[in-house]
């Protein structure tokens, strides 16, 4: 009985050491990697693109994100089919999204619909109540279309 | 609207945190280790309201600190949750990332692992029997690191709450009163837990021996939701979404 505590104890102590080593790797790695300049700037002439920007997964997260992303290739397909809107889902913790991140100020789960023409943003709607939305379908989808239907006709908040 | 309207509000919040999908794997480690003194009804007590405690305090100290630099920088005009942004991240990055580690070496204590393997560590015996033998003020810090290791949805009802403290002027009490929302369902279940182990305890005449087991399971919790915590936020293996 003692040697079964003792072997659990040193492979539980071998993950946790380890796991504070790749912590400390993954971190170092992350800092030295070249910085994204983010996803806007590659857009064409005029083009809206919609951001999903979320921390780390979860149910409610995963729900938005497919909501989202269906109201843009549903409610938005014309757009879509033309290459004038496209749905982007990133996490904004990741180091190669930190340039983003810091560009729209994000520190929680939002949707962020921008406009650009000519490679710069005419409008943009800060959607950053999803999280509170979330639990009420029809006024989360609500929400949605009127935020990312404000950027489309030029508008924004 | 009415204060008492207001904080009802806030207080709604806070269940709401408690209540989603994702902090379910710690609200289970504080369940757990709140309940553990099935023998005294005290003990639990005190344990629940320093876990209490311990919440509350992380979200009023950060709550008052950033409407703070909010006044102070932009003068209280602008989007608080635009400022607070970074300190978000930073929290929802750094917070997760220490919560495995420390549930593991936590569940170690607990289940005694530590003591067997390192005898001449800091933690040791005397370490090890504090903290499980219920001293009801490990609770706090656990609260604090819970209330720390923010998710999505804590992350955005809390600043919403904070929202709600800046346009009503005050910083102490909706802050002070999500943090009691947060902890209100783990308490109870903790309460829930302790009577219905003490109660089978007193029936069979076993107490001492469910304490022995309920004491170890929490250990076992710990270490399971510390591994969780590392498969998900260090070695980024996905579980759900």
């Amino acid at each position: 009985m003692t040697n079964a505590k003792s072997i659990i104890a040193k492979v539980l102590l071998a993950f946790l050491l380890v796991s504070i080593g790749v912590a400390i790797g993954r971190e170092i790695a992350a800092r030295n990697a070249p910085a994204s300049t983010g996803h806007a700037e590659t857009a064409g002439p005029s083009k809206v693109i919609v951001y999903y920007m979320h921390g780390i997964p979860c149910v409610t997260c995963t729900f938005i994100d497919t909501t989202a992303a269906n109201i843009v290739r549903n409610d938005f397909a014309d757009l879509v089919r033309a290459g004038q809107m496209q749905f982007v889902s990133l996490n904004y913790l990741e180091a190669e999204n930190a340039a983003l991140a810091d560009k729209f100020k994000v520190g929680e789960n939002m949707v962020i619909a921008v406009r650009m023409e000519d490679g710069k943003e005419v409008a943009r709607a800060r959607l950053d109540k999803v999280m509170e939305l979330a639990g009420q379908e029809d006024g989360l989808k609500a929400y949605l279309r009127e935020g990312i239907g404000s950027v489309v006709k030029g508008g924004g908040r | 609207m009415s204060i008492l309207a207001v904080l009802s509000g806030v207080f709604w919040l806070g269940l709401l945190t408690a209540v989603s999908p994702c902090p379910l794997a710690t609200n289970i480690a504080a369940i757990s280790f709140l309940g553990r003194n099935v023998s005294s009804s005290r003990r639990v007590l005190a344990s629940a309201l320093l876990y209490t405690l311990g919440r509350t305090l992380v979200y009023v100290v950060l709550g008052a600190a950033l409407l703070w630099g909010f006044q102070a920088v932009t003068g209280g005009a602008g989007n608080l949750k635009e400022f607070a942004s970074p300190t978000s991240r930073y929290l929802q990055h750094y917070g997760n990332l220490a919560l495995g580690p420390a549930l593991l070496l936590v569940g170690m204590i607990l289940l005694g692992l530590i003591e067997l393997n390192l005898s001449t560590s800091v933690s040791g015996a005397a370490l090890q029997q504090r903290v499980a033998k219920g001293g009801a003020i490990w609770a706090l810090p656990l609260g604090a690191l819970f209330a720390l290791a923010f998710c999505p949805p804590s992350i955005a009802l809390f600043l919403s709450a904070l929202v709600i403290s800046l346009e009503h002027g005050s910083a102490v009490l909706p802050p002070l009163v999500y943090g009691i929302g947060t902890a209100a369902p783990v308490v109870a279940f903790a309460f829930v837990i302790a009577f219905a182990g003490g109660y089978v305890g007193k029936a069979f005449n076993r107490l001492t021996q469910i304490e022995k087991w309920i004491r170890a399971a929490t250990g076992v919790v710990f270490i399971a939701a510390g591994i969780y915590y590392c498969l998900t936020h260090i070695y980024g293996f996905r579980f759900i979404g």
